[in-house]
This record gives structure tokens, C-alpha cells and sequence, in this order.
């Protein structure tokens, strides 16, 4: 594992977005930064600037009017990067299922990458969600590293 | 055959050593100011080496970019930064270092002011408040090093020849010495001072726009100016380099408790607070000097 | 070379060309008549610095038949306060009429009654001071020149404003070189009456009544320089600069109710007559109000002529103030000029319109002039001669480059310059080379800053050396505040923004360039230019040690190389730009939490706090007092 590599892994920025959830994993994400969980023994820091993060945590069903603004944040944040879907309704839609005025889930909007169920989630869970993203902020680097090569080759 | 007390040891090896360790030795200081917070918390905290994770992940990024200008400028502002540790290690003229420490942070607020984002907008505005807030207070505690020892060449603090100058600075200057205290936040960008990159009102100010290696840059130059701002200090008692590095700790410690137990304050606030205490204690500090006769005009 | 001949290629071949030009149809003509003035201009002045220090007599001129100049001078004179007269009366400006009748009284008092230094004597001075004010005004008033032909084309009262321009360098040459003091206050009152015909140029309501207020205010100063003559004569008994210096000080029978330090009132005077000139704080509001005329004359207003020749002024007295003992006249300047260079910096932090900004700057950073021919040792001489020169050249290019973006864009305000850099490249990176000139080491104002800070801290009494130094931080933070803030508002553009280039015009665009090269070459130039152009009088005695060592300026207290610094800038700013490429594909709109919209930004100016309705209240007053106290400190 390269220097670069390990730091990505020790160093996950995060950024914390609502979509239209009860606000309920909203809070529980907020005690993960509290010395009860302290994520920040992981190297976690809450960003609030997609620019500046690697992993964005995503909770709500991201109803209609954000769904431009998740895709904006999405493009904004630079490679690697990784989104955790933060609860049922972020995941699945939960409890707001079939109803009128949201996208349904946020994988409907922009890929993610793990998903956490829980109405709402519990904060070791969103640690151990985080966790999971880590690696799979490697293996995207590699991915996007070996696409480059392709094409180059191509070319 | 080269001894431990060659001047050229002193003068050009152990300087240039410490340009390149300033920025480790910041980033640990950075860390270890984290993990401290972390524990005052009673949290747990990040690695002390977590500052060197964030830049060598910053390396490892995506660029995203707005323009040309602003990056320059970045680099511009690493490079200043850089450039005016050097002038502080190696004995350059005190007033022409702390000029060139300023053009850095013009540098900075340059960036900010090139992308138009209202973040960055705010946070330079707010950046230039700040500057106009530390640097008069800067500039007196120069004049008042300059009094004292007679020259603005930073030698001069080490020439022990004449009696005036036996002493360390801090036994002539000890409130000069709380002045470069209380302007400390603003340049360590701490709280409850750190106006201008207020993250969570304005994400992070003039540097909200950058990312990847360009963020990480940033960074780095933030590494010197830690290291740049205590050596600073570590210059008001050059005679003992336990007292000396003491005097650091003493003032690195000030800024993180500072940090702990303040909110952030408003900018007038702040402007008021910093030139008030800081005129006062300067103007005591030099009615002192001018009763007990310990200047040289 | 004859001394003679170069002399009157400065003063007299402006004058001719300008008529020349007037006369002339068509703007072509008019064009070629301008370029070569200019030429001339440059070549003689570059001649002159040449030919070195030359002491001139010029008793008459031979045209035919032998005519005094004295004798021409002093019925042009009145005829110059008649001019002013009839404006007066025209404009029904009593301000004006009153102070020109006075000037008038006062100066027939002064030719028919003051019998002081009769005698002829060296009329003209060419030494190092006027060499070096002779190269600003020829070399910076050509390139403004060429500019104008750009920019005023079109205009409808073109024949008559490059004549004005023409004689006003002329005028201003003549100023400089001028020993006697009769004829110096001839050419210090037509540099008034120029200024007031360039400010009108417009002639409409705005422009008149700036150029009236200019005119009262200066013919104030002209009272003032003509009351120090008058008391120079009666007191020195002599009428040319040069002898004063060893001239015999008595006390005049009818001013024996004065006490002995009252010998250098006259000095006072003169010092109020420069200040006028100089706009400096209380008499601000005139240089200010200039901006009405057209940008070219701004630029010749504030950087080659009018203003300079008030802190000329005081750069030619400040050694007979020190030679009389007027220790306490020169702390006064010192307040007045320090005084003036942090309110006016502060003034401009409240501006939005460019043009005004540059007003206030230019005030401010006379005012640092000043305060160095107040501090008045020989560190600050040469700061004071030193910031004349590198504010020239940086004030010149940045009022010629807002004449340029406000044809461009067609509005002076700096809000509406955000990004301006996408549209017009080539000015734009000018403009930000001239703002950062003027706050950033190791530019030739931070060279003049850390001459004029060393020296405020040699000042005899620690008291007022604390209060010069007070007044230098707290100005040129403030100046740093608004001049980086316009630079930023330039270069702000959005990603990947493109326009469609603005037009060239070769005419507006060589002058900046050339300007903007000269301000390399003057700091690089630095050390040079001490060494071999500052010749201070023998009062000051000598920098021991000297102030230039190889390529590094030191005085006791330290010292630094500004041509490294130069050079360490140039790389520091050149490896980013020549090393970062910005590929197209990672290109991002700025973070505006995701909503895709592009703010807007702005503001910043605290009018409210620090606007010029709330400060001018106070300042004002304090100016007006600082006057009095201006005469206090001389008579008690
Ligand atoms: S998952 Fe449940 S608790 Fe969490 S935001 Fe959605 S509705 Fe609220």
C-alpha cells in the first residue's frame, strides 16, 4: 500500500447533507462526532464543502428540489469519492415510500456506495458505514487509475 | 575539522536543517494541538501525525478548478510563506521580514478575492480585517525590538557586547511579549480569532475553492506560518535554548487553551479588543523602556 | 550641451508644440504635432540628466531687441491674476475674485515695495532634485500625452486641451528649474491656471464647479507662497532659493514685534502655499473634485505635475528650515503630512469609484512625502525624493489604466470590473501590476515606506518619531486594504470564461506597457538612482556608512537589496504561472452550497462606519487646526 493510499484511508473529509429526512440520522450522525463515538479518531472532519471532502454522508429521500443540488455536490467533490446513503429513507425511501414530491431513494439521483439502514441509524453503525467507505476509496482510485491507462493506451 | 560551535553550523547548516523540518515540525505541532483539543474534550482525537495524512491525501486528489489566477496566487502565498521563514532563520532584517510575512498573507487574500465565490469573497474581506488588525501591533513590537536592541537586524538580538543588550528581550519587553500573545490566535488562525475561516459560517474562506494538491499547498504554507509565528516568539530569549524553546511551548499551550475555552468573536469585536490591549500594553511596555533608559536611539 | 539650449527644450518647445498644435486642421496634424513634443520632451529631459547640475543666468531674451524676462515675467503675472479675475467674475465665484484681487495687492506690494535682493543672479538651477522632478514630468507627461491622443479622440475641444497639456509640462519644467523666486511663483500660479482649464474641459455644471473650487483653493496657496516671498525679501534679503542657504537672517524693522524664531515664518507660508498644491488634508477636497476631467489629465494632475510641485516645494525648503532652526515647523509637517496619509487611505477604503480611490491614494501617499520632509533628516530626504519618483510612475500607469478599462467597459466603478480580466487581458494584468506596485515589497513604494520607517526611527524626540511610525503602519495597512481588494475584483472570472477581445487602441496601450515596464526598472534601478541622482544639501551630513552598499540599501538599522527581492517576487509569481496548466476537463463552477447559481458578490466598503460623510465632519476641522498650529509652533 502506497503512502499516498494509507493516508486516504486515515484521512476521510467528510461532507453531511440533508435531502428532506426527519432530521432524526441527522442528529445521530452529529453524535458520531461527540466523545461518546468521536469519530475523529479515524481522522474524520465534517468539511460543509464538498470540495474539501471525500465521502459525502447523505440523509433524506432527496425530494425534488434537492435532487439538483445532491447532483451539483456530487459533481463538485473531487475523485476518489464515495457517498454513503444514511438511513431507511436514503436508502430505500422508508418511510416516505410512494409518496408524492421525492425521488424515492438516493441511488435514483447519484451512485452510492454504502448504504446504512437504520430509522433512524444508530451512530456505530454510521462509524462502521464510514469504515466500509475507506476501502472502497482505494478501490475507486485504482479503478479511475486504470481507466486512464486504457485509454491512453487507446489513444 | 567543522566543532559543534563553528559559526557556519550556526549561521547556514542548522538554518537550512530547520527550513526544511519547519514544516514537519508545524504539522506536528498541528497535530498535536488536535489531539490536546481532543483530550480537553475528553475524546479520544486523531493521530498526532493526522496533519501529514490530510496533505499526503490531499496529493492524491482530484483537481477541481475555477481559474488560473487563484492557484498561482496559492503557490505565491507557499512560496512568501516559505521565503519569509528562511529571512527569520537566517538573521534578515526583522522589519523586512515581517513586511514579507504580510505580502503572504496579501497573497492569500489575492486568491480569495480571484474566484467569485461569495465564501471566499467574505473570507478574504475578512482576512484583510484581520491583517489590518495584527499587523499595526506587529509593527510596534518590531519598533519597540528595534528600540531596545538598536538595529532591526535580527543579529543585533544576539550581540551581547554592549550592556543594554545583556538581557533577553523578555526582561525589557515582557508586555511587547503579551502583545505577540494576543495577536497569536488571528495569525494561527484560531479561535477567537479566526474570523476568516470561519468554517461554519462561511466554509473555509479564502481557501473554500481549492482542492486537491492546491488544498494541500495551503496546507503546508499554514505548517510554516506555525513554525514561523513561534520562532517569532522564541526570539525574545535567544540566550538559553531551554527557556527559549519553553517560551514556545508556553505560547503554543496560550493559543490551544485560548482555543478551547473561546467562541468566535465578531470582527469589530476583535478590532476593538486587539487595539485596545495591544496599543495599551505597548504603550506600557514603552514608557517602561523610555523611564529605565534601556533604549538605543 | 549649452544649458541654455536644453532649458528651452523643455520649457519653451512644449509651449511652441502646443501652439502649433492648436493651430493645425485636423486631428492628424494635431497627432503628429503631440508625438513629436513628446519626443522632443523625453530626448531633452534624457539630455539633461546627461549634462549633470548646471547653474543658468538668463537676463534677457534677443529677439531682434534685448527684452528683460524679469520685466515679461512680471507683467505676465498680472496678467495671469487678471485671467483669474475674469473667471471669476464669469463663473460669479466671489471666493475667487476676492482671493485674486488680494493675490494682486499682495504681489504689487511685493514688486513695488519689497526691495529685497535687487541684484541679478543665477536664475535658473539645474541640480540633482530638479533633474530627477525633470524626468518625471518630460518622460511620464510624454507617455500621457501619447495617451491622450487615444483617448481623446473625438473630443470636441481637442485643440485647445493639448495645448493646455503642452504648456502645463512646459510650465511645470520651467517651475522646477526657476531659482528666482518671483519667477518660480509666475510658474507655481500657472500650474493653477492650467489645472483649472483642464478640470473645466467638459465646461459643463459638475466640471465648473470643481475647477472653480480648485482655483480658489489654490489662488489661497498662491497668497500664501506670495506672503513668503514677500517675507523672504524682507527678512533674507534675497530673492533666489540658492542663496538662501547662506543668507544673513535680520528681523525687518516693521515685524520687530515678533519673536526671533518668526525667521522662518516665511517658511510656514511657503509649507501652506505646498499643502494647497498638494491637496493635503484640509485643502483635499479640490484634487478630489478634479476627477470630473477627462482621465489623461487626472493622470497628468496627480502623478508628473500639479501635486508633485507642492512636495517639490517642500523638498526645497526643508534644509533652510533646519539651516533656521525650525525644528518645530518641520514636526508640524510631519503631523500634517502623516495625518493626511492615514485619514485619506482611509477615506479611499470607503470608495467604489476607481478614479476616487486613486485620488485619495495619491493624497495619502503625499502625505507620506510630506511627513518625510518633516521628519526631515537625510534617510528621509531621499525617502521623500525616492517615493516621489516610484509614485509617479505607479500613480501615472494606474490613472491611464482606469482610462482605458472605462473605455472598455464604460463605468469607473470597481463592482463593475469584477472578472474584467477575461475581457481585456493585456490592461488588466497592467492594472494588477501598478495596484501591487503600490503595497507590496519590494515595489518602489515599500522601498520609500521602509526608508521613510527607518528614518522616523532616527527621529531626535522618541514622542513624535512614535507618532510618525503610528501614522506609517496604520496608512499603508489601510492602503494594502483597498488595493488588494480592487486587484482581486479584477481577476475574478468565472471558469472557463471568455469574451470577445476589446479593440486595441496602440495609442492608449504602448504608454501603459512602457509604464508598467518602468516600474521593474525603477526598483531595479534603486540603488543606482541613490547613489547618483540624490545629492542632499551639506546640512544633512552623510549616512555614515553610506546608504547603498553593493545592491543593498542599508541604513543603521538594517537594510535589504531591493533588486533581490525584486527578482525573488518575479520567481515566486513566475514558477506558478508557468509551471500550472489548468486542463479543461477539471474545470468547476465556484461552491454555492449546490445550487448552481451565480452569486452576487460585493461590498465591503463600511460607508457607513468610515464613509466620506461621516469622516470629512471631523477631519476637516483637524486639518484647518493643524494649520493654526502650523503658525502657532513658528511664532511662540
Ligand atoms: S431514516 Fe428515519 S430517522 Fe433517519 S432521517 Fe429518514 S425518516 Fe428520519
Amino acid at each position: 500500500m502506497s503512502l499516498i493510499e494509507l493516508s486516504r484511508k486515515k484521512s476521510p473529509w467528510v461532507i453531511h447533507v440533508g435531502t428532506g429526512g426527519c432530521n432524526g440520522c441527522d442528529l445521530e450522525i452529529l453524535a458520531c462526532l461527540t466523545p461518546r463515538f468521536d469519530a475523529s479518531r479515524f481522522g474524520v472532519m465534517s468539511t460543509g464543502n464538498p470540495k474539501h471532502a471525500d465521502i459525502m454522508l447523505v440523509v433524506g429521500p432527496v425530494t425534488l428540489k434537492y435532487k439538483e443540488i445532491i447532483t451539483n455536490l456530487y459533481n463538485q467533490m473531487p475523485d476518489p469519492k464515495v457517498v454513503i446513503a444514511v438511513g431507511t429513507c436514503a436508502s430505500t425511501g422508508g418511510i416516505y415510500q410512494g409518496c408524492y414530491g421525492h425521488c424515492g431513494s438516493l441511488d435514483k439521483v447519484v451512485p452510492v456506495d454504502v448504504y446504512i439502514p437504520g430509522c433512524n441509524v444508530r451512530p456505530e453503525a454510521v462509524i462502521d458505514g464510514l469504515v466500509l467507505g475507506l476501502d472502497i476509496l482505494n478501490e475507486k482510485e485504482r479503478k479511475i487509475l486504470e481507466e486512464k491507462k486504457k485509454s491512453k493506451g487507446a489513444a | 575539522m567543522i566543532t559543534l560551535d563553528d559559526p557556519i553550523i550556526w549561521k547556514i547548516a542548522f538554518p537550512a536543517v530547520m527550513l526544511i523540518l519547519a514544516p514537519i515540525i508545524g504539522g506536528l505541532l498541528i497535530g498535536i494541538d488536535r489531539k490536546l483539543t481532543a483530550r480537553l474534550q475528553n475524546r479520544a482525537g486523531p493521530p498526532i501525525v493526522q496533519p501529514f495524512y490530510d496533505v499526503l491525501k490531499l496529493f492524491g486528489k482530484e483537481d477541481k478548478i475555477v481559474n488560473k489566477t487563484y492557484l498561482v496566487f496559492a503557490v505565491a502565498y507557499l512560496l512568501t510563506v516559505v521565503l519569509s521563514t528562511g529571512l527569520l532563520l537566517f538573521h534578515y532584517d526583522l522589519l523586512v521580514i515581517t513586511f514579507m510575512f504580510g505580502l503572504s498573507f496579501i497573497f492569500l487574500v489575492l486568491a480569495g478575492y480571484s474566484v467569485r465565490s461569495q465564501f471566499s469573497y467574505v473570507g478574504s474581506n475578512r482576512e484583510l480585517l484581520q491583517m489590518l488588525t495584527y499587523e499595526p501591533i506587529l509593527l510596534l513590537v518590531v519598533f519597540l525590538d528595534r528600540l531596545v536592541t538598536g538595529s532591526f537586524q535580527i543579529d543585533a538580538i544576539w550581540s551581547f557586547t554592549e550592556p543594554a543588550k545583556t538581557e533577553p528581550l523578555l526582561y525589557t519587553l515582557p508586555l511587547a511579549l503579551l502583545a505577540l500573545f494576543l495577536i497569536l490566535p488571528i495569525q494561527l488562525r484560531k479561535s477567537p480569532y479566526d474570523i476568516a475561516e470561519a468554517h461554519q459560517e462561511i466554509a473555509q474562506g479564502p481557501v473554500t475553492e481549492y482542492t486537491g494538491k492546491f488544498l494541500g499547498l495551503v496546507t503546508i504554507a499554514h505548517f510554516y506560518e506555525v513554525f514561523f509565528v513561534l520562532w517569532f516568539i522564541g526570539l525574545y530569549f535567544v540566550q538559553n535554548w531551554a527557556v527559549r524553546i519553553g517560551l514556545m511551548a508556553l505560547a503554543f499551550l496560550f493559543s490551544i487553551v485560548i482555543d478551547n475555552v473561546t467562541a468566535r468573536l465578531r470582527v469589530d469585536q476583535m478590532i476593538r479588543q486587539v487595539y485596545i490591549i495591544g496599543l495599551l500594553l505597548i504603550i506600557v511596555n514603552l514608557a517602561y523602556i523610555l523611564i529605565t533608559g534601556k533604549w538605543i536611539a | 550641451m549649452d544649458g541654455l539650449l536644453l532649458l528651452s527644450l523643455t520649457v519653451l518647445v512644449p509651449v511652441l508644440f502646443g501652439i502649433i498644435s492648436y493651430l493645425v486642421p485636423g486631428y492628424n496634424l494635431k497627432k503628429y504635432a503631440v508625438i513629436l513634443c513628446a519626443l522632443v520632451l523625453s530626448v531633452a529631459s534624457l539630455l539633461i540628466l546627461y549634462n549633470g547640475p548646471q547653474n543658468l543666468t538668463v537676463e534677457s531674451i534677443n529677439i531682434g531687441m534685448s527684452l528683460p524676462v524679469s520685466t515679461i515675467i512680471i507683467a505676465l503675472d498680472f496678467l495671469l491674476l487678471l485671467v483669474f479675475l475674469y473667471f471669476g467674475y464669469k463663473d460669479r465665484e466671489y471666493k475667487v475674485l476676492g482671493l485674486a484681487v488680494l493675490q494682486l495687492a499682495l504681489l504689487a506690494y511685493l514688486e513695488l515695495f519689497v526691495a529685497g535682493g535687487e541684484e541679478a543672479g543665477i536664475t535658473f538651477v539645474i541640480d540633482d532634485l530638479s533633474i530627477v522632478m525633470c524626468l518625471i514630468v518630460s518622460l511620464i507627461g510624454s507617455l500621457i500625452l501619447l495617451y491622450s491622443i487615444g483617448y481623446m479622440k473625438g473630443d470636441k475641444n481637442v485643440s485647445s486641451f493639448f495645448l493646455i497639456m503642452m504648456v502645463f509640462l512646459g510650465d511645470m519644467n520651467a517651475l522646477i528649474f526657476a531659482n528666482d523666486l518671483t519667477w518660480l511663483f509666475f510658474f507655481w500660479e500657472g500650474t493653477t491656471l492650467c489645472s483649472f482649464l483642464l478640470i473645466r474641459h467638459y465646461r459643463d455644471e459638475p466640471s465648473i464647479k470643481a475647477s472653480d473650487r480648485a482655483l480658489w483653493m489654490n489662488l489661497l496657496g498662491g497668497i500664501a507662497l506670495v506672503c513668503g516671498i514677500i517675507l523672504i525679501e524682507m527678512m533674507y534679503n534675497t530673492r533666489f532659493l540658492s542663496e538662501l542657504f547662506t543668507a544673513q537672517a535680520t528681523m525687518p524693522g516693521a515685524l520687530s514685534f515678533l519673536p526671533a524664531a518668526a525667521i522662518i515664518l516665511p517658511f510656514a507660508f511657503m509649507a501652506v502655499g505646498a499643502f494647497t498644491k498638494s491637496a493635503l488634508m484640509p485643502f483635499n477636497s479640490w484634487l478630489t473634485g478634479a476627477m470630473v476631467a477627462p482621465t489623461p489629465v487626472s493622470a497628468l494632475l496627480h502623478s508628473s505635475t500639479m501635486v508633485n510641485a507642492g512636495v517639490y516645494m517642500l523638498i526645497r525648503i526643508a534644509p533652510l528650515i533646519l539651516i533656521f532652526g525650525g525644528g518645530l515647523l518641520s514636526t508640524v509637517i510631519t503631523i500634517v503630512g502623516g495625518f493626511s496619509f492615514m485619514f485619506c487611505a482611509l477615506l479611499a477604503l470607503s470608495q467604489t469609484d476607481s478614479k476616487r480611490i486613486l485620488a485619495y491614494s495619491t493624497i495619502s501617499y503625499l502625505g507620506l512625502i510630506a511627513m518625510c520632509t518633516g521628519i526631515n533628516t537625510w534617510l528621509a530626504i531621499t525617502a521623500a525624493v525616492a517615493l516621489l519618483v516610484f509614485h509617479a510612475v505607479s500613480k501615472g500607469l494606474l490613472f491611464l489604466c482606469v482610462g482605458e478599462i472605462t473605455h472598455i467597459i464604460g463605468s469607473r466603478d470597481i463592482e463593475q470590473m469584477q472578472g474584467l480580466i477575461a475581457k481585456a487581458p493585456l490592461v488588466t494584468v497592467i492594472t494588477v501590476i501598478g495596484l501591487i506596485s503600490l503595497m507590496a515589497p519590494p515595489f518602489g513604494i515599500f522601498v520609500g515606506k521602509w526608508l521613510a520607517f527607518q528614518s522616523a526611527s532616527t527621529f531626535t524626540q522618541i514622542g513624535w518619531s512614535l507618532v510618525a511610525i503610528f501614522f506609517i503602519i496604520f496608512g499603508s495597512i489601510f492602503s494594502v486594504f483597498y488595493y488588494s481588494r480592487w486587484a482581486g475584483k479584477l481577476l475574478a472570472t468565472k471558469p472557463a470564461e471568455t469574451a470577445p477581445p476589446a479593440h486595441h487602441d496602440w495609442y492608449m496601450e504602448i504608454p501603459l506597457i512602457i509604464l508598467a515596464a518602468g516600474i521593474f526598472v525603477s526598483v531595479a534601478l534603486t540603488t543606482i538612482f541613490f547613489t547618483q541622482l540624490i545629492d542632499l544639501p551639506d546640512i544633512y551630513g552623510q549616512e555614515p556608512g553610506g546608504l547603498v552598499v553593493g545592491e543593498v540599501l542599508r541604513s543603521a538599522f538594517g537594510g535589504f537589496s531591493p533588486l533581490m527581492f525584486l527578482i525573488l517576487f518575479i520567481v515566486i509569481l513566475l514558477i506558478p504561472i508557468l509551471i500550472i496548466r489548468v486542463p479543461k476537463t477539471s474545470l468547476t463552477p465556484t461552491y454555492s452550497c449546490g445550487t448552481g447559481k451565480e452569486p452576487d458578490i460585493g461590498g465591503g466598503y463600511f460607508e457607513t462606519l468610515i464613509g466620506e460623510s461621516k469622516l470629512l465632519k471631523y477631519l476637516n476641522p483637524i486639518g484647518i487646526l493643524l494649520l493654526a498650529i502650523l503658525f502657532l509652533a513658528v511664532l511662540l
